[in-house]
């Protein structure tokens, strides 16, 4: 996965909301107007889980920590690339 | 005179006092005199320059990984005791190893036994894994087939995940120092919600530092939890013991680091089904209050998503369908149950109940009749088409 900007949430985040906007529906009681804004919002986070789960990729890095303790990553290719010679 | 003492009670006295003041231990010592008659059983000496010691090991007992020969130096766990027949004390040998397996085995008991107290392996100290992890560290060889192993099964698993490796030499001398500081690293770079360590299957040595103290001292100041993935079906190491999780292998530890993402989907697909659901459920309580347009707030909210959300609310469905498909064939029909009741439910079929949506010229939404005018034009939305109409009567 990209690094997330900060207005992107995580799978999780996006899950979590999900699951409020079922919970809060299922219990019924809101009024019709804050029922409708919870339903919109659960609607979107489901969008979100769904992209989060399609559109990313395996993403494969190799940590590579120089003298000075900097870190440095390496992308090799999950298909194997990159991977016999050292 | 006191009564005298029979033989028998003697040795009896000799033999309990023995076995109470000496708990079972191990010796070290020169093997002589090795012989193993028809019985099954052994009996041999122990010996150093200065003495030597009786030793018998029953038949039940197993020497494994090697041949015990005279002149050998060995290490032997036992009880002392008395053989009471001929009054002669001697060792009654559970385990006897070559020295230096031998000296490493007493070593890693003993680390064990320490780490142990210092509550290392204790279960309380274990952290819950990540449910869904965006990155997962691994530390182990870059080139061997653990590494590979884990990729592929967390590409078929859960594909949408970033793995960063940290290789390190799995065996070897400088092996724990690097596991360890791999481990360290990881940590220090902070962006791994998950960690797997170790290294494919091997033999006994090849494991060797896994049972490091370097390194289960990393794995067990990790912040990050850790799945132990040491590939080996008898031993457990002193690193499994201290992970949060143990993993048989790394594959296993891959499947153990995510969940399957169709089951992920399947579950963001039946809560979204939920949602819509409870939502239509609400609708359907509030109907009286959607006919007489007495909440003008969600009639516009309303509006608002069955325009602008119908589109996405299909598309939903139709992937969510794809998905069911390819997953349980044999829960299609069920699906059809839950699909056909669905279609009823979209928040669509409000307006195709019959409700219109009924608007003033700025747009907003009428909910009284006390806000309008005499002879004002009104819109008036249905499920398909509009229109344009002029209050004749007002009823406050």
């Amino acid at each position: 996965m990209p690094k997330k900007k900060t207005a992107d949430p995580t799978f999780e985040e996006a899950l979590k909301q999900l699951e409020t906007a079922v919970g809060r529906l299922e219990e019924g009681a809101l009024p019709l107007s804050v029922a409708l804004k919870v339903f919109e919002e659960g609607l979107k986070a489901s969008n979100q889980c769904r992209s989060l789960l399609e559109d990313a990729r395996q993403q494969v890095e190799v940590l590579i920590r120089d003298s000075d303790g900097e870190f440095e990553l390496v992308s090799i290719d999950s298909n194997g690339e990159g991977f016999a010679d050292e | 005179m006191e009564r005298p003492l029979s033989v028998s009670d003697v040795t009896q006295a000799v033999k309990q006092t023995l076995e109470m003041q000496f708990p079972p231990m191990w010796v070290a010592g020169e093997l002589t005199s090795f012989s193993q008659p028809s019985s099954g059983h052994r009996y041999f000496t122990l010996s150093d320059p200065q003495s030597q010691l009786r030793c018998v090991m029953w038949r039940s007992r197993s020497i494994t990984g090697f041949r015990p020969t005279a002149g050998m130096a060995v290490l032997a766990q036992g009880q002392l005791t008395v053989y009471e027949r001929r009054g002669e004390y001697q060792f009654n040998v559970s385990q006897l190893l070559p020295a230096g397996v031998g000296q490493q085995l007493i070593a890693y008991e003993k680390l064990k036994k320490k780490l142990s107290e210092e509550g290392l392996f204790d279960e309380d100290q274990k952290r819950p894994l990540p449910e869904y992890p965006r990155t997962i560290g691994v530390v182990t060889s870059r080139t061997g087939a653990a590494f590979r192993d884990i990729l592929d099964v967390l590409e078929r698993r859960f594909p949408a995940i970033r793995i960063v490796l940290r290789p390190a030499l799995v065996q070897g001398l400088d092996a724990p120092e690097d596991i360890a500081q791999g481990i360290a690293d990881l940590n220090d770079f902070g962006e791994v919600d998950v960690l797997i360590v170790g290294r494919g299957g091997g033999s006994a040595e090849d494991l060797a530092a896994f049972n490091d103290e370097t390194v289960v001292r990393a794995v067990a100041d990790s912040e990050i939890p850790v799945i132990s993935a040491v590939g080996h079906e008898i031993d457990i190491s002193l690193s499994d013991l201290t992970a949060d999780v143990r993993a048989p292998t790394p594959s296993a530890a891959a499947e153990i680091a995510v969940r399957d993402v169709l089951e992920v989907r399947e579950h963001v697909g039946r809560l979204t089904l939920r949602t819509r659901e409870a939502m239509q459920r609400l609708l359907d309580e509030n109907k009286d209050l959607i006919e007489m347009h007495e909440s003008s707030y969600g009639m516009r909210r309303l509006s608002d998503l069955i325009f602008q959300n119908a589109q996405h609310v299909d598309e939903l469905h139709r992937d969510l369908y794809a998905l069911i498909r390819r997953l349980f064939e044999s829960r299609l029909a069920d699906y059809h149950r839950m699909t056909g009741k669905l279609g009823s439910l979209s928040p669509l079929s409000v307006l195709a109940r019959g409700f219109g949506l009924v608007q003033r010229k700025d747009g907003s939404v009428v909910s009284d009749a006390g806000v309008l005018t005499h002879r004002e034009h009104l819109h008036i939305r249905f499920a398909k088409g509009e229109a344009t109409c002029r209050v004749e009567k007002i009823k406050r």
